[in-house]
């Protein structure tokens, strides 16, 4: 899919994924899922169970300290690794999703490796419905110190009044944007990372566009809806930096290339 | 934000504070329900620590866990020996008992680790048959380590 927006040569992409959250039939198990691996072992070699775990800490006073209670959770599904690292597949008990980390290569090569993974995760869990879709793109942008005013690089950025001249050391910024389809919904997270002391500083950009939904398994509107999520994304990447942040990253016209990371 | 709930806390006796308190709460319980997509990181890999954390908390579902043959060797061989810390024999013992049987000597030698601390008679003669048997040195080895407190030398 063509777009305005400059293809950037040297994209801060760290991850981008695909999230597809689905209904699966309630016989389907962990070891269903784990089922997944004899036919992806040949490219993603590495199994490992993942978790989610919870765990609630009651804030302390002066007459008691703080308390942990202990986790509760477990596991969710299983991860799938490529030799290399690079490529990850989950199969959850709710559904599935396809990262590709450093160095994202494009679009097109993201949905076709999810599309391709997707087919063996719905054969294998016999998926339902699809409830939920979505991209996510975390960036890490390189910032050289010192950083007298975040306003040169960010255009979406938190700003304390002028007239306090004060310093900003560190910040975590959430935003949650909701469209007028009311389904559709988009998480910004932007924080600074430590960097190398004095010569460079990291911020965290993390743009998650998704959209609740019931499609069928199958249905070409999931292809669809995540080409509509992503322009999204691009939208709000692009307009959240300065021209002078989208220099960094090596743009050159679109022309009928993809945007964001993509390299045609 | 957590700043902001410290001094909220400190000034506990204020009806104000606690109205700010509890709008906090609903705020950051709101913020938690919007769920972020699955990246890399948000769901842990689980790892030895973990099948203690079950073996502690919820032992059922580390035994479901071993039973249901979705666990690599590696880490079969942790739970195994996170089994061995269920206090209840009656949960521990039977699974840890046939992990004598797997095929991978790793898990074997997990499962001899987790049943030291279940040294039933029963349990004893069985790992001296493991010691006789066993085609891994490693397994035999494990074996002795174990029973050499229990047995006279």
């Amino acid at each position: 899919m063509s777009s305005h927006w400059p293809h950037l040569n040297k994209a801060p992409i760290v991850e981008a994924l695909i999230d597809i959250r689905s209904e699966l039939p309630e016989a389907v198990d962990l070891k269903t899922l784990a089922s997944i691996h004899e036919r992806i072992r040949d490219t993603y070699p590495k199994k490992n169970l993942v978790a989610e775990w919870h765990q609630e800490i009651q804030l302390g006073s002066a007459e008691s300290p703080p308390q942990a209670k202990e986790p509760t959770g477990g596991p969710k599904g299983h991860r799938f690794d490529s030799a290399d690292g690079i490529q990850v597949i989950q199969a959850r008990l709710d559904g599935f999703t396809f990262s590709r980390l450093k160095p994202y290569i494009k679009w097109n090569h993201l949905i076709e490796e999810s599309k391709r993974y997707w087919r063996v995760f719905c054969e294998i869990a016999g998926v339902l419905k699809v409830v939920r879709l979505a991209t996510r793109f975390i960036n890490r942008i390189p910032l050289a110190m010192p950083v007298n005013e975040l306003g040169d690089w960010f255009v979406t950025r938190p700003e304390l009044a002028a007239s306090l001249g004060f310093p900003l050391s560190d910040y975590f910024l959430r935003l949650v944007i909701t469209f007028s389809d009311q389904n559709t919904k988009a998480i910004i997270n932007q924080k600074p990372e430590s960097g190398d002391g004095s010569k460079s500083v990291s911020l965290l950009f993390d743009i998650d566009v998704f959209r609740m939904v019931s499609l069928d398994p199958g249905s070409d509107q999931i292809w669809k809806t995540l080409e509509e999520l992503r322009a999204i994304k691009n939208r709000i990447f692009f307009e959240s930096l300065t021209p002078q942040t989208v220099q960094l990253f090596d743009p050159v016209k679109p022309e009928g290339k993809d945007s964001h990371g993509s390299i045609g | 934000m957590a700043a902001l709930v410290d001094q909220i806390h400190s000034a506990k006796s204020s009806p104000s504070a606690q109205k700010i308190e509890d709008f906090l709460e609903k705020s950051l319980a709101r913020s938690k329900s919007i769920d972020s997509s699955a990246s890399t990181n948000k769901y842990a890999v689980i790892t030895e620590k973990d099948f203690y954390i079950f073996a502690k908390n919820d032992p059922t579902k580390l035994i479901q866990l071993i039973s249901a043959e979705i666990l690599e060797p590696n880490d079969l061989t942790f739970a195994a020996e996170a089994a061995g810390t269920i206090q209840d024999k009656e949960i521990a013992v039977p699974v840890l008992l046939r992990l004598l049987e797997h095929m991978s000597p790793v898990v074997r030698e997990g499962a001899v680790y987790g049943l030291s601390n279940h040294l039933s008679q029963r349990v004893i003669e069985r790992l001296k048959e493991v010691e006789r048997l066993d085609r891994s040195p490693g397994v035999k080895e494990a074996v002795r380590e174990v029973l050499e407190d229990v047995l006279p030398s």
